[in-house]
């Protein structure tokens, strides 16, 4: 099988050991890391071509994106197992993805929560933030047309996800009953 | 560190990433167990920054393609006012449907219109794969891209079915696009609920979904209403809209690969293509829209930067 890899296949395998050292750092488990590695590998068999202009970036970035849903349907998980253990039949493979309308509620309370921050942000701030970060705009291209360094544009979004960052703790200080 | 962090995490968004800075990166992590934490932390932060994308405020012209004729253009604004987000995770509701379906498929350049009942048609484009239940007004997308038009002056005349996701009409015409993991849809006219029997999330006319299959968020966005159908005229058009959601379309429609370089991948493009012609021009013409050159690769295109 390994002879008949082309295209991206090929450059997973060249490639496995960094990957598989940069998902062990990112997970700081093997056995995790080794899982995220496997699945890609599947979905890699399946893809016909390699629409990709930088593969390896591609690979990594792909490890990120497992890694990050993987996360995501632990801390589900979780709370499914908090919230319906009185249930007794244990959770089912169809509602891997379900949330009970009290969760989405908390969520939605905790987005507003970040929202009015953001808002609360000096008004170039919040541009520069909403620009890249909402709007998918280049750092460069706001440098250039506000004629700021890429260096103050930084800065700006440092401070804008700092921002964020604190909202999420503020709340989960007031939430922490749960 | 979380300095540290957020600049790891701006650098991986804007696509900049080479090997070698993954490879630094990895070694950032490695560091030390904070690292993780904190990157960790980044990464669900900016989770809700997503979740907050889009809520239907006017987007901003982007300078950089001032160049490209713009078709439509927006006036800056909306920046504080931010209207209530509405993301909720998506609830998969358990498949109740005993109905048997009768299936449909299109290849590529083929377009099909099929009743689903009095009042209700489904009107398929290109490479896509539908399913229609026999005794009800319900209809799978499997795979592809179907517009739907119901008008019967009854809401709920329509139920589709998309992956874990429902949506019904609110007298309506809206676009399902279902496609390498990812659903679109966009109403044309009137309104729709996405999972009715659940957060009953309503989009109305011009307003979007997203949502990347297995990530399990909703986004809303907005775009013009009379784009949303225009493949019907043999046309894609676009207001603001990032390239590779170009690139996905136009390789949908074409029925060929077509690949975004990363210097590319940040661009937006407001435009109306011809889907009509020769391939090698729809695809050049794309390009120069986009700011860049098309080359053709392997078993397809490749659009990079000049």
């Amino acid at each position: 099988m390994r002879s008949e890899t082309t295209g991206i296949g090929a450059i997973f395998l060249d490639n496995r050991t960094e990957l598989m050292r940069f998902a062990t750092a990112r997970l700081r488990d093997a056995t995790d890391a080794e899982d995220i590695l496997q699945d890609i590998w599947l979905k890699l068999e399946n893809l016909e071509s390699g629409p990709v202009s930088e593969p390896l970036a591609y690979l990594y970035r792909m490890t990120e994106n497992a890694i990050r849903d993987r996360q995501r349907s632990e801390i589900r998980r979780r709370v499914r197992e908090a919230h319906w253990v009185e249930d007794g039949d244990g959770p089912s493979k169809d509602d891997k993805d379900t949330l009970s309308p009290e969760k989405i509620a908390v969520e939605r309370d905790r987005l507003k929560r970040v929202e009015v921050r953001i808002s609360e942000l000096p008004e170039r701030t919040h541009y520069i933030f909403r620009a890249v970060r909402l709007d998918g705009r280049k750092q460069s291209d706001i440098a250039a047309e506000l004629g700021i360094s890429l260096s103050a544009v930084e800065k700006h979004l440092q401070r804008a996800y700092k921002a964020v960052i604190k909202a999420r703790l503020e709340d989960d200080a007031e939430s922490g009953a749960e | 560190m979380i300095s540290e962090a957020i600049a790891w995490h701006l650098r991986i968004e804007s696509g900049e990433m080479g090997p070698r800075e993954w490879d630094d990166f990895t070694g950032w992590l490695e560091r030390s167990a904070d690292h993780v934490a904190a990157y960790d932390n980044i990464v669900e932060a900016d989770g809700d920054l997503i979740a907050l994308k889009d809520v239907g405020e006017p987007s901003i012209p982007v300078p950089a393609n001032d160049e490209i004729a713009h078709t439509r253009r927006y006036v800056l604004g909306g920046l504080v006012g931010v209207a209530a987000a509405a993301v909720a995770g998506i609830v998969l509701w358990p498949t109740a449907e005993t109905a048997s379906f009768a299936h449909y498929e299109t290849g590529f350049g083929e377009t099909r219109t099929i009743a689903v009942a009095d009042g209700v048609r489904v009107e398929m484009n290109g490479n896509t794969e539908i399913e229609v239940a026999e005794n009800e007004p319900l209809v799978r997308l499997i795979d592809g891209e179907a517009a739907f038009f119901a008008e019967t002056g009854q809401p709920g005349a329509v139920r589709v079915r998309v992956g874990g996701l429902i949506l019904t009409d609110n007298g309506t015409i809206f676009n399902v696009i279902r496609h390498d993991n990812q659903i679109r849809m966009g109403v044309a006219e009137g309104a729709v609920i996405a999972n009715p029997e659940g957060e009953a999330l309503r989009f109305d006319v011009g307003q979007t979904l997203t949502l990347r299959e297995g990530g399990g968020v909703i986004e809303r966005g907005r775009t013009e209403p009379e784009d949303i159908i225009a493949w019907q005229q043999g046309e894609l058009a676009y207001s603001d809209a990032p390239a590779h959601i170009v690139a996905a379309d136009l390789s949908r429609n074409l029925g060929v690969s077509i690949t975004i370089g990363q210097a590319i991948a940040g661009r937006r493009l407001t435009a109306v293509i011809q889907l009509r012609g020769d391939e090698a021009n729809i695809v050049r013409d794309t390009a120069s829209l986009l700011g860049g050159r098309a080359q053709q690769s392997g078993n397809g295109w490749m659009i990079s930067a000049n």
